[in-house]
């Protein structure tokens, strides 16, 4: 069974049908324009770091932090996913332990 | 082969990604991803508003937009504000769109008007639909007609929606369908729903569950909703609910 929650919820959900552009759509695009202005934001910090592996860390961590949010689509995220795979070592047999700086 | 921060990063990114997607991840990268980086960099959080800060004081225009996202992204419009109207005033269309949008926001239509207005007469798509939605909450329904179409017709798929639905509201369903789906071919699962509602309107409901089903499996939670309707009024009680279900769950993680 739905909780009252989850009613409440459809019930506001229906309310909405037939409207023009709504509040709640708006503040979405909005939210998703934010997700990915930083998101564009990391891949060129990533592109534009060359040689400097902290910068391209920047960018991945901004990245990883950035794909768990419900604003990303599954898209977004195999786009991500490849773009990780780009950054990713060739598949050794055994990795060293130690990492350098 | 050294591994250098970097490669953990990405390790990282990859295993977070799959477990989203499903995608199988080989051990080698799921081992790298368990490795720390925490001595070796700053969490998200506290490096996000330093690195736009750095690129903002150059002059960046963009990274004063990103900055001033952020500052909404946490509460603090006043900040915001000050960094979107750094970069309007160095020219920045986004910035004045996203300075509009704050006024709106603050219940300050005139002010809002000014800046779409001139992102508008700019060339900005995004603030051409902005300020349409303004005159028609003002009762300008010619003149935000015509910004709906010009964005529209320069390829923004929320002005194609939203002028969509201008025509359904004059009961010119043929045109509005053809907005629809323009903005629906380009991806856009507002525009899926709609056709879904048309659909329905003219009593078509296999095509409606088609466009539902394509905007609810994009994540469209209006799309679930209807689709649930849809379901339900077949009998499909079981079916209808797992959508609201999704519907629920989506708006949940949303919030």
């Amino acid at each position: 069974m739905l909780t009252p929650a989850e009613v409440a919820f459809i019930v506001a959900g229906i309310a909405l049908l037939g409207t023009g552009a709504t509040v709640a759509q708006k503040r979405f695009a909005d939210r998703r324009d934010a997700w990915w202005g930083r998101t564009q934001w990391a891949l060129e910090r990533i592109i534009a770091a060359q040689g400097d592996d902290m910068q391209r860390t920047v960018g991945l961590v901004v990245l990883t932090s950035l794909q768990a949010s419900s604003l990303a689509t599954g898209e977004e995220r195999r786009m991500l996913s490849e773009v990780a795979d780009a950054m990713l070592p060739p598949p050794p047999s055994a990795l060293p332990s130690a990492m350098s700086q | 082969m050294t591994i250098k921060p970097s490669h953990i990063a990405a390790a990282k990114l990859k295993v977070a990604t799959a477990a989203k997607t499903g995608e199988s991840v080989p051990d080698w990268i799921r081992e790298l991803a368990t490795r720390s980086l925490t001595d070796t960099i700053p969490s998200q959080e506290s490096l996000s508003i330093p690195a736009f800060r750095t690129d903002a004081d150059a002059g960046n225009t963009n990274a004063m937009v990103n900055l001033g996202l952020l500052y909404m992204e946490q509460g603090e419009p006043n900040q915001a504000k000050e960094w979107y109207r750094k970069a309007a005033d160095a020219g920045n269309t986004n910035a004045m769109d996203h300075l509009g949008l704050l006024h709106m926001e603050q219940a300050e239509a005139d002010q809002a008007e000014q800046w779409y207005r001139k992102a508008a007469d700019a060339g900005n798509t995004s603030a051409m639909d902005h300020l349409a939605l303004l005159l028609r909450q003002q009762g300008e329904h010619d003149q935000a007609e015509q910004w709906y179409r010009r964005a529209a017709d320069a390829g923004n798929t929320s002005a194609m929606v939203n002028l969509g639905f201008l025509h359904v509201e004059q009961g010119e369903h043929d045109q509005a369908e053809q907005w629809y789906r323009r903005a629906a071919d380009a991806g856009n699962t507002n525009a899926m729903d709609r056709l879904g509602l048309l659909h329905v309107e003219q009593g078509e409901p296999d095509q409606a569950e088609q466009w539902y089903r394509k905007a609810a499996d994009a994540g469209n939670t209006n799309a679930m909703v209807n689709l649930g309707l849809l379901l339900r009024k077949r009998g499909q009680a079981d079916l209808a609910e797992q959508w609201w279900r999704r519907a629920a769950d989506a708006k949940r993680s949303e919030a």
